[in-house]
């Protein structure tokens, strides 16, 4: 067995000893340093991402984690991203369409454009941290993603990826206590306890969804109720934005904020 | 002061809130109000419409809806229930730079002044 290489020009050679010491433990899942990044957001978390995809050259399955709830697994080898395995949490509200079109397959340059936003987008969530996974088969020479190509991408200066939803979600943290996105597709994007999202459920109107030429529109509503009193929400927020509709549970003391951040969020995606 | 008078120095207080209105929830009636600008009857009664329909509506929340904000387009609308009178409530229409915070204080705060006098 190999120990992957550090960068040449990176002096963390944390993430190196942690390999070793995998090697010496003979684990096959083992948390990784995040290039430095861990816990970060932004452009320093995608660089620590990259610089984890980077010291990959065995075939390994990088497990990443973001708060709150966020998973992104991508199968790595050779320093190139091979396949998108799952990608879940609130982060990928609105981009649900395009990772279901690269989930699963080998990736290829084409894929680049796709396969950046969503490393960005899961970078910006913030609170970035990885495991690692053995995984038996190794590529073929050639395949995926290099990810010195994905790092030197850029993206059309035009290109706005950020919708209403996505901008509202991403700001959310750990405000609402249950979030229920559905997009025009029925794609749905969840998070919190199961009987919260049950809740959310029957309160969501797929006709309620806005379509194309609708305008966005955001309710907020709260009873003021201690939660203790009952096992209903104290406030929901139901939004209909981006031919989707957005459910989300929380204390009824956050309404303002939570009205705050959907304003805020409003404002920037004009 | 009187009804009018709280609703109209609102309105006052806050540039940004174009209208505010007294309302009845169970007839969905406007039961006073004061707006910036002249404003048509229909609108008035859509105030009190919004009002009603937002804080009488089944959200499957832990108790009666106290109350509401929805921001549609660049308009911004917050509800309050009379914490004394459950079946009145506050309904404030705004632009979307409305200092919310201040104007739910302050709303509330006439809300339960108003409640008292009727």
């Amino acid at each position: 067995m190999t120990t992957p290489e550090a960068p040449a020009t990176d002096p963390d050679d944390r993430v190196l000893d942690q390999l070793l010491a995998l090697y010496v433990a003979g684990s096959d899942l083992v948390e990784t340093g995040m290039g430095g990044g861990q816990g970060s957001a932004g452009p320093k978390a995608l660089g620590a991402l990259f610089f984890d995809i980077w010291t990959t050259l065995l075939p390994r399955r990088l497990i990443f984690r973001a708060k709150p709830d966020g998973i992104l697994s991508l199968d790595v080898a050779d320093r190139h991203i091979l396949q998108v395995v799952a990608a879940s949490g609130p982060w990928i509200a609105g981009l649900a369409e395009p990772i279901d079109k690269i989930k699963g397959v080998r990736l290829a340059d084409p894929d680049i454009p796709v396969l950046h936003t969503l490393l960005s987008r899961f970078a910006a969530s913030g609170g970035l941290s990885v495991l690692q996974q053995q995984i038996s088969a190794r590529p073929p020479d050639g395949a995926g993603i290099s990810v010195h190509v994905l790092r030197q991408y850029q993206p059309p200066a035009t290109q706005t990826t950020d919708t209403l939803i996505q901008r509202f979600v991403s700001s959310l943290g750990d405000t609402a206590t249950a979030v229920l996105y559905v997009d025009h597709a029925d794609h749905a994007v969840t998070r919190g306890d199961t009987a919260a999202l049950e809740r959310l459920r029957a309160t969501l109107d797929p006709g309620d969804a806005a379509g194309p030429d609708d305008a966005d529109q955001m309710m907020i509503v709260s009873s003021g109720q201690s939660a203790a009193a009952s096992l209903l929400p104290e406030a929901i927020l139901i939004a209909n934005a981006d031919q989707g509709q957005i459910l989300c549970s929380f204390d009824a003391r956050h309404t303002l904020a939570m009205a705050g951040l959907w304003i805020r969020a409003k404002r920037h995606a004009q | 002061m009187s009804i009018l008078a709280e609703l109209t120095d609102l309105c006052a207080t806050f540039p940004a809130c174009r209208a505010v209105a007294y309302c009845d929830l169970m007839t969905g009636m406007v039961l006073c109000s004061s707006t910036r600008i002249k404003t048509p009857q229909e609108q008035l009664d859509q105030l009190g419409q919004t009002a009603t329909d937002l804080l009488d509506s089944d959200f499957m929340l832990a108790g009666p809806t106290q109350n509401a904000v929805l921001v549609q387009g660049g308009d911004i609308w917050l509800v309050l229930r009379s914490a004394t009178q459950p079946t009145e409530a506050l309904c404030c229409e705004c632009s979307l730079d409305i200092d919310l915070d201040r104007l739910l204080h302050h709303a509330a705060r006439i809300l339960a002044e108003i409640s008292g006098l009727t």
